[in-house]
């Protein structure tokens, strides 16, 4: 069961990438595009790319809001340092190897748990969790919201 | 000739690291041996999994890697990890921090619950208004400082750290935030591989120690600054092999 608002995640991914200045927007992302990105990542990390990650490419391939970083999954330009997988690679080598990073707002980390298979808010440091969501869906729409600074109704 | 090995498999590192720690290090300083470093840092924590005293001992040879460093007269830098290559963080310190992780996991979460719903806009706003100067300096433009003075968001591309870590004695005090680039710098002082993170990890709640971590500049508001030096330089990894053992 999921208590987010429908299309509340496409709405902030659309708030946030409209301010971005023109040159560093990012594109939506067509089907193909999309399709090919769960392809690439159940490969290099061997688990699915959750429904709620594609429901933001649709909007932009990428977010970068006030310390938010939702990781392209084509080319990596600015103000992205990093692609999805590439993003996963890193963080899975000098943080856990046991966690799928779905996205990082300032010194928190969005993650898929795959021993656990839960989505969990945790912070870099000693790694403590200090949120858990009961979805994909509900964990985008929590950090979304808390990126942006304002609940939308 | 002489014969130079590649080791790449956990089983070739972990036969490799049986030699002795330091004559192994001459070999790779020799370059009769060559190794990826995110394999080696991997195998050489593997294999001291058991050792209690690593952690530790990496801790206290990161201070006295850094006290060295100021004894020599050189300028403030850490030593870091990434698995890109090993960096120096110019004008950091390294500083042995009496670490209490706190005990109270309900305090933990309201502060970090409340660190984005009013401290981080308070402290971007302030700081767009008063360090105007320092942060064009470091590559900011008028419109991103403009920005961040009226919305309290940080600028594309930053992060706000925090000095000492929320999860220890840290707080959302102004004079424990800073922005940093949401690059190699904020992801290399974070992480596995940093004795005094990883000395973090092995703490219970309530718990306490003393650790050294990477701190950025005092008085600095944004890192990295070239106009102050203070920018990430690439180093031999050998540099940070010889911190571990
Ligand atoms: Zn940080």
């Amino acid at each position: 069961m999921t208590t987010t608002t429908p299309g509340i995640i496409e709405r902030y991914v659309r708030l946030m990438t409209d301010r971005l200045p023109a040159d560093l927007r990012p594109k939506p992302c067509d089907t193909a595009t999309i399709e090919r990105a769960r392809r690439e990542f159940r490969r290099a990390l061997g688990i699915e790319l959750p429904d709620a990650y594609c429901r933001v490419l649709v909007v932009a391939d990428g977010v970068d809001h006030n310390g938010l970083t939702i990781w392209p999954v084509q080319q990596c330009n600015p103000p992205f340092r990093q692609t999805l997988v590439e993003a996963n690679i890193d963080l899975r080598d000098s943080f856990d190897e046991n966690y799928l990073y779905l996205a990082q707002l300032d010194e928190e980390l969005y993650v898929y748990d795959t021993r656990t298979h839960e989505y969990l808010a945790i912070e870099f440091v000693g790694k403590p969790v200090w949120a858990k969501f009961a979805s994909d869906e509900e964990m985008f729409a929590f950090l979304l919201e808390r990126a942006w600074g304002e609940h939308l109704a | 000739m002489s014969l130079i090995s590649y080791p790449r498999t956990a089983a070739a590192l972990a036969a490799l690291l049986k030699i002795p720690y330091r004559a192994l290090l001459d070999l790779i300083r020799k370059q009769k041996v060559r190794v990826n470093i995110a394999e080696f840092m991997r195998a050489l924590f593997k294999d001291q999994q058991n050792n209690d005293r690593f952690v530790a001992e990496a801790n206290d040879r990161l201070m006295k890697w850094f006290e060295a460093r100021r004894a020599a007269g050189d300028s403030d830098a850490a030593i870091v990890y990434h698995r890109s290559g090993v960096r120096l963080l110019h004008g950091f310190t390294i500083e042995k921090v009496s670490y209490t992780r706190k005990r109270d996991r309900n305090l933990y979460r309201k502060e970090r619950s409340e660190f984005d719903s009013t401290v981080k806009g308070a402290w971007l706003r302030e700081v767009a208004r008063t360090h105007r100067a320092e942060l064009l300096s470091a590559g900011l433009g008028d419109a991103q400082v403009d920005a961040m003075a009226r919305d309290g968001k940080a600028p594309e591309g930053y992060q706000v750290h925090h000095r000492i870590p929320l999860d220890d004695g840290g707080t959302n005090a102004p004079d424990n935030l800073i922005l940093m680039r949401n690059d190699v710098e904020h992801r290399a002082i974070h992480g596995y591989y940093n004795p005094g993170e990883k000395c973090i990890q092995q703490m219970a709640y309530g718990a306490c120690g003393e650790v050294a971590l990477p701190l950025p500049p005092r008085d600095a508001v944004i890192y990295p600054n070239p106009s102050r030096q203070w920018v990430a330089e690439r180093r031999p990894s050998l540099d940070l092999y010889e911190i571990y053992k």
